[in-house]
């Protein structure tokens, strides 16, 4: 019986084209999972574009000892939320939550701050808004 | 005996494996530091309590503060006031050279004659002070006694003013009410000072390790920013464009939630002169700046600051341009 109403729900839906609301929740869960393979792809877009990475970091001298360092997103630390959004140009917006580290290594010589072990000096919390915007999200 | 010897290494073991991870987790609260030492003839005065000159008892702090702050990759100098002299060079801070900075200093200087310009030796430094990387901590060992020139008072507040992520921390060699109350007065012009009795550093480490830990580096706290990229302007403009503003309708909503003091640092990528990238970066931060105020983010909670060319990405590719040029909003 139940299974009749649903089935005759769906063909109303169809028959007037007004979004409902299954398809709606639908739509809205097709887009989170867009923003969560959106921030993977950010971060490592992002992290990919450092200046100084850990493939390449950079190398200065304090005082009398060599420095070595590099900035990266701990891909482990992000969080993203969506909401619809108010503006006009946008459908929705994100949430997108994340820490930013700043490694370093000390050593005698360029060579042992490069190979020495790298601590962490810094952190940044940041928090960018990430937009849904024509069927994707930008930032 | 065995067992004894089996809980002891054990018992090291855990206090190595706290102390390397308590290491690791230091982050620094600050990018620079400027150890700001009165260099005036009451300075040179023996303060009984202390059982030596304030001056002595001053170099005896800083040398220990020095000594205690951990190496996270600060940049420092020195400076003196009454007279006011570079002592050491701004630069990556080296333990060994500030140390002999503070060991330089002299304590059997003329006390008469020689009256205590702190005013004006904050007035004098504070371009020095724009050059150094933020956060910046300014450690003020004085006993607070300002008896010719301009208010130090008023010439704080003005560096504050002028300079955003700039801090004023006081360690006091007070003798006299007066004195307590100018530097209490410096104190509470921004609640990120910290206050403390050079009496009370001299006589416990613990006291000194505390004040460290307090400006110099955190284990839990750490910068926060609100990071915006798309906040775009109409070429060699500094007029916002309709997307931008929708951005930026976002952010002051984030801004109003939060309710803090914020600098708002606008960058842009490689291209263009120095000159011209610092001019349009400071138009560009006010005109955020203006828009984020119309939409009810209070402007005295607003700093703007023009950083000119950012080099964090590489500037080489268009997605590396792209992420430098950005706006961060920096929370205090």
């Amino acid at each position: 019986m139940f299974r009749h109403y649903l089935m005759g729900a769906a063909v109303w839906c169809m028959l007037i084209g007004a979004p409902c609301a299954a398809d709606a929740a639908a739509s809205e869960t097709q887009v989170q999972a867009e923003l969560q393979s959106f921030v993977n792809g950010y971060v490592s877009k992002t992290n990919r574009s450092m200046t100084c990475s850990k493939a390449r970091p950079k190398v200065f001298k304090r005082g009398g000892k060599y420095v070595a360092t590099y900035t990266e997103i701990d891909p482990q630390s992000t969080s993203a939320k969506m909401k619809k959004s108010n503006s006009k140009h946008f459908d929705y917006i994100a949430t997108l939550r994340y820490e930013e580290r700043t490694y370093e290594s000390v050593g005698n010589t360029q060579k042992a701050a490069r190979g020495g072990k790298f601590q962490c000096v810094k952190i940044r919390r940041l928090t960018e808004l990430p937009r849904y915007v024509k069927g994707k999200w930008e930032n | 005996m065995k067992t004894f010897r089996t809980i002891l290494l054990a018992a090291a073991l855990v206090l190595g494996l706290a102390t390397a991870s308590q290491a690791a987790d230091m982050v620094r609260k600050v990018d620079s530091f400027d150890f700001l030492a009165d260099y005036s003839g009451s300075m040179m005065m023996k303060n009984p309590a202390l059982g030596m000159s304030k001056v002595a008892a001053a170099k005896q702090v800083l040398s220990a503060i020095n000594n205690t702050i951990p190496d996270l990759g600060y940049k420092a100098s020195m400076h003196t006031f009454g007279p006011g002299a570079g002592v050491v060079s701004y630069g990556d801070w080296d333990k060994a050279a500030m140390q002999a900075g503070i060991a330089s200093l002299k304590t059997d200087q003329p006390i008469f004659s020689r009256m205590t310009p702190m005013g004006e030796g904050l007035a004098a430094n504070s371009a020095a002070y724009a050059g150094m990387a933020r956060p910046t901590a300014v450690i003020i060992a004085s006993d607070g006694a300002s008896n010719t020139g301009v208010d130090p008072v008023a010439e704080a507040l003005a560096i504050y003013q002028a300079q955003p992520g700039i801090c004023f921390h006081i360690v006091s060699f007070a003798d006299t009410e007066e004195g307590q109350a100018i530097l209490d007065k410096i104190a509470g012009l921004n609640h990120c000072s910290v206050t403390v009795n050079g009496a009370d550093l001299l006589a416990d480490q613990k006291a000194v390790d505390q004040f460290v830990a307090d400006v110099f580096y955190t284990t839990g706290e750490t910068e926060e920013a609100l990071v915006l990229h798309g906040v775009n302007f109409a070429f060699d403009s500094y007029a916002l464009d309709e997307k931008a503003q929708g951005i930026l309708d976002e952010a002051a909503a984030v801004l109003k939630e939060k309710n803090a003091a914020v600098t708002l640092e606008g960058w842009t990528d490689s291209i263009g002169s120095d000159a011209y990238n610092a001019a349009l970066s400071q138009k560009r931060a006010n005109a955020v700046k203006d828009y984020l105020v119309k939409q009810g983010v209070p402007s005295s909670s607003l700093a703007a600051a023009g950083q000119g060319k950012s080099f964090k990405y590489d500037n080489a590719t268009e997605e590396g341009r792209y992420l430098n040029r950005r706006v961060e909003l920096l929370f205090k």
